[in-house]
């Protein structure tokens, strides 16, 4: 355990990630002293974003071979439950004392707190019921499955009326008159993003990494070799799905708005899968720099493309497929074979 | 040998099993015994059902009936990672490495799964791996991934990450094929070095009959899921069952037996 640990302060690959989070933290003191645009604050805040999206999706995905299109629904559940519970109680707050309402952060965190467990712990009893029973499927029919989750969720959330906005659809608007809430959110995006990266290195270089990967490379031999194939796989994919629940809960709270036909929706599980095999799958490297590229992508051809550059990005991630197979981290393993070692 | 194995420890017992795919009978009440520290051939013809056996015993099928009893606890249809904790380790007749791995977390997953699984550290599981890829001749290959390997040194890493697991019990099914004769030599003294050093008990699947012949101290021939004879290899290369089921040629078998004083 010690040793695992370790590795969190040591491995190169770490020490990449915590680059990043110092990069982070840098931007975010410059932006409340004032040095950095709010344009640059959230470029920052999209970034950590992506590349937490990418690596709780790798944890099922990338480490453990299981391509699932289904973590749009775990990413909504999130979103939709924190939505729910914070507008809910925004409401009914406003009701009771309409003349002294009074939003402060604490408070509304509070409530965004409970969300998101509620969020989390819808998206783990999912994941280990439906979850486990789909992971008994491999490959393509394992991913078929997942795109049948997602739909199947995504219609049974709509069916949900929210009253006053007329649909499944919740706006939390009063979030956004909260003083401060732009940089406080950026701390809280920032800690959790810390969060994400320690679970999903922790899940990589561990005893349960080594497993995973057995399960990614052959899971018949992994399961005569000892590995509790079933058992592993069920506690990625749960984790997995929590973690993007998490992620899910702080897009509502950034955007101040949940939409349901956004966030249940394929393509945000096709943006993280497309993150994981932009880096390269195997590793917690991939996606860290997955998400970074994939962002940067997107970034680049939003303003000149507007709405057809997902065009562009689907054809530069076919590009990745064909050509670059192992991604990112496979070209580093090309161009330098002797950093393989450091690669995790 | 056989004198010497009448006191020893039944290490397993395959106890009247069955298995059946569909229509077909891959193993048709089988039942034979595995004495502590011995080497036991398991010969037939393709098909024979032999593969099959070594997945009842591994718990990758359940048998239909029958039992298998490792030293005295019945081990019937428990899975396979639960069994391969207690000390059965394998290798696949068609391989399977972890090929984006190197050869040295191949071993390692051995080591981390296998019998100490719980109680050992990960610098303990890489000494032990290191260890073992010595002792199979894969040590400079550590840090390659196990991809890049020839066949061979497949088949070694196999054996390496069964070894790594510290069992007690290996089922080998057919580290041999596939080999050319220098190889195949190559293969056998690691074989004869494992049986020296670790004194692990072994059953061997082998088509390549003078290596059975030479090693095993008894053998069970499996014909169409039935055990058709069991003992000594020359108890086994004389009956005229097996040749006439398996070796063919009689003067063959006799070869194998002729050989068998030389060793
Ligand atoms: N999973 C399976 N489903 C259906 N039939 C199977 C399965 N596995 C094995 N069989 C059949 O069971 C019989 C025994 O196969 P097995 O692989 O055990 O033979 P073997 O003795 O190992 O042969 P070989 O020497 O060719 O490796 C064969 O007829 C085979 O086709
Ligand atoms: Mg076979």
């Amino acid at each position: 355990m010690n040793d695992t640990i370790r590795k969190l302060y040591t491995r190169p690959s770490a020490l990449i990630a915590w680059g990043l989070v110092l990069i982070f933290v840098v931007v975010g003191v410059l932006f409340k002293a004032g040095l950095v645009s709010l344009n640059t604050a959230t470029i920052a805040m999209d970034l950590m974003v992506n590349i937490g999206l990418a690596l709780s999706l790798a944890i099922i995905m990338s480490y453990a071979g299981y391509v699932s299109f289904g973590h749009a629904v775990f990413y909504g559940l999130g979103g939709f439950l924190t939505g729910y519970i914070v507008y809910n109680a925004v409401q009914t707050a406003y009701t009771a004392n309409p003349q002294n309402f009074n939003l402060t952060f604490g408070r509304a965190l509070g409530w965004w707190l409970e969300g998101a467990v509620l969020g989390a712990l819808a998206s783990a009893a999912l994941a280990g019921t439906v979850g486990a029973a789909v992971l008994r499927l491999r490959g393509a029919f394992f991913a078929i499955a997942t795109i049948g989750l997602d739909y199947a969720v995504l219609y049974l959330v709509k069916l949900y009326h929210n009253p006053l906005s007329g649909s499944a659809d919740i706006p939390v608007t009063q979030l956004g008159a909260i003083e401060g809430f732009f940089y406080k959110t950026y701390v809280l995006v920032t800690v959790f993003f810390i969060v994400t990266v320690i679970v999903a290195y922790l899940a990589r270089v561990s005893k349960f990494g080594y497993g995973l990967s057995a399960i990614r490379e052959d899971e018949d031999a992994a399961e005569v070799l000892g590995v509790d194939t079933t058992r592993y796989k069920v506690y990625a994919f749960i984790l997995s799905a929590v973690l993007t629940s998490l992620w899910g809960s702080i897009t509502v709270w950034r955007q101040n708005s949940f939409g349901v036909d956004i966030m249940f929706s394929l393509r945000e599980s096709v943006h993280m899968i497309a993150m994981n095999v932009i880096g390269g799958l195997g590793s917690f490297l991939g996606p860290t720099l997955g998400g970074m590229v994939y962002y940067a992508l997107y970034r680049a051809t939003l303003t000149k493309l507007a709405n057809s550059q997902f065009i562009v990005v689907g054809i530069i991630v076919i590009l990745f497929i064909s050509l670059l197979p192992e991604g990112l981290v496979g070209l580093v393993k090309l161009v330098r074979p002797k950093l393989r070692k450091y690669i995790d | 040998m056989a004198a010497q194995l009448k006191g020893a420890r039944v290490a397993l017992e395959v106890d009247n099993v069955t298995k059946r795919f569909g229509g077909l009978t891959a193993l048709d009440h089988v039942s034979f015994k595995v004495y502590e520290g011995e080497i036991l051939g398991l010969i037939g013809p393709n098909g024979a059902g032999k593969t099959t056996m070594f997945n009842v015993i591994t718990g990758v099928y359940k048998p239909e009936e029958g039992r298998v009893i490792y030293y005295g606890e019945d081990i019937t249809g428990l899975k396979p990672h639960v069994i391969a904790r207690k000390g059965i380790a394998r290798t696949h007749q068609v391989v399977k490495p972890f090929n984006e791995l190197t050869v040295l977390e191949n071993a390692m997953i051995g080591a981390l799964f296998g019998t100490r699984h719980g109680q050992i550290t990960e610098e303990e599981a890489r000494s032990i791996a290191m260890e073992i890829l010595e002792f199979v001749g894969l040590a400079e290959k550590a840090e390659e991934p196990a991809k890049v390997l020839n066949i061979q040194e497949k088949k070694r890493l196999e054996l390496a990450r069964a070894l790594a697991e510290e069992p007690r019990l290996l089922l080998l099914d057919e580290v041999l094929a596939g080999l050319n004769p220098t190889e195949v030599a190559h293969m056998l003294d690691l074989l004869r070095k494992i049986r020296r050093e670790k004194g692990v008990t072994m059953i061997m699947i082998e088509h390549v009959m003078h290596a059975v012949m030479n090693l095993a101290d008894r053998i069970v021939v499996l014909h169409f899921g039935r055990k058709l004879a069991e003992g000594t290899p020359e108890e086994v290369a004389r009956n005229p069952e097996v040749i006439a089921a398996y070796l063919g040629d009689p003067e063959l078998a006799l070869k194998f037996v002729r050989r068998l004083g030389g060793v």
